[in-house]
């Protein structure tokens, strides 16, 4: 058994720059699922991994010990994320008149093409598992989405999403319901 | 599916989020209630499928933990390079202001031994011991004349006196070379050679 997360930490707040390495170790592969769970695709999510371990390692002396190692680092990730999806949409916007047409609709109901093929499939009765529910997941409103992911993914506790995502523990039970019932929703077509 | 009020706490029981009294008693409605228990194993089937599917599709390959690594040791150097830029710019300001100066007061050094040895080479029959300030250059009359006029208003008695006599011997000590000072006079008679 090697050190906790919290002596390691400490070792790199102090200077040791090879102990920050453990912790991208540690952390890099489950920041690297949420990430990707998140983002439209793995080229967008390694970059969130690593602006979030850059960010981590410039503010090693800002983590206070009070919560995990983890739970410090999935919010930088949701930080950078959240800021990605920002740009996404800006960017989204500049595109052309036609392709911005296709935009509204999907703001108006987001994932509503893939809605519709799933309603497709599931009336040939085949769809569901077939279904990539990855991609489910990353139609679902920011906020479900990520709710759903620090969940079923990380498997953070109600506590521990609530201080990534600096809501009460109130508003992480009620994102996870109504997540997961726009989940099923969307993967059964009912 | 949702005539159950129990259903509300269905996720936090499915994620075992209730004290120990709700659980036991949510497991027991469960047993008891077919609506919840198809939506409890509907929350289970979905949560397996989604850590299947996590599994399978977001894993993490070695080049992409390797490109974390490279993130962390350029924001590394990045850091340590911010960290050096204030302080080279200060050395920088400070070696160049000692220049400064060492070049300011060569000059001046240079510039009053040139005044002092003219003064020399043309006073040939410098009086000894008479009026000194014929020889010397400026700035060591402007300190004699102090020593020997204090400035108007301040006396003998005066106590600023002193002190601008000791200032004034302290001057000539320190820049004038041949001799010294001897108490009660403006400094030494200058050796003949
Ligand atoms: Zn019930």
């Amino acid at each position: 058994m090697g050190a906790s997360d919290l002596e390691v930490w400490q070792a790199a707040a102090s200077g040791d720059h090879a102990a920050f390495h453990v912790l991208v170790d540690r952390h890099g592969p489950h920041l690297f699922r949420v990430a990707l769970s998140l983002s439209s695709g793995r080229a967008d999510a390694e970059d969130i991994c690593q602006e979030t371990f850059a960010a981590a390692f410039l503010g090693l002396k800002s983590f206070d010990g009070r919560a995990s190692v983890r739970t410090w680092l999935t919010s930088i990730l949701m930080r950078r994320a959240a800021k990605t999806w920002k740009k996404d949409r800006h960017a989204r916007r500049a595109i052309s008149l036609d392709r911005r047409a296709d935009d509204d609709v999907e703001r108006e109901n987001p994932g509503g093409a893939l809605a519709d093929r799933l309603k497709v499939d599931a009336a040939t009765g085949a769809a569901d598992q077939r279904m990539d529910v990855l991609e489910v997941i990353r139609t679902l409103p920011p906020e479900f989405r990520a709710a759903i992911v620090l969940r079923e993914i990380e498997g953070l506790s109600y506590q521990e999403i609530a201080d990534v995502l600096g809501v009460p523990r109130g508003t992480v039970e009620s994102r996870l319901y109504r997540g997961r019932a726009e989940l099923r929703r969307k993967l059964t077509g009912y | 599916m949702s005539e159950c009020n129990f259903q509300l706490l269905l996720g936090a029981y499915h994620d075992r989020e209730l004290d120990a009294a709700v659980d036991r008693r949510i497991a027991r409605h469960v047993g008891e209630c077919f609506s919840c228990a198809t939506a409890l194993r509907g929350m289970r089937e979905l949560s397996a499928r989604i850590t299947t599917a996590a599994a399978m599709e977001l894993e993490a390959d070695a080049a992409v933990i390797a490109g974390m690594h490279r993130a962390v040791d350029r924001a590394a150097r990045d850091e340590s390079a911010a960290v050096d830029r204030p302080l080279l710019r200060m050395a920088g300001l400070l070696s160049a202001l000692a220049a400064s100066v060492l070049i300011i007061s060569g000059v001046w050094l240079l510039d009053s031994r040139g005044d002092a040895r003219l003064a020399n080479g043309a006073g040939a029959a410098a009086p000894r011991g008479g009026d000194v300030t014929a020889i010397t250059p400026d700035w060591e009359r402007v300190a004699i004349t102090l020593r020997a006029q204090p400035r108007p208003g301040i006396g003998d008695d005066s106590p600023f006196a002193p002190r601008y006599a000791e200032a004034i011997h302290w001057m000539l000590d320190g820049l004038i070379p041949a001799g010294g000072r001897s108490e009660g006079k403006p400094w030494a008679e200058p050796k003949s050679f």
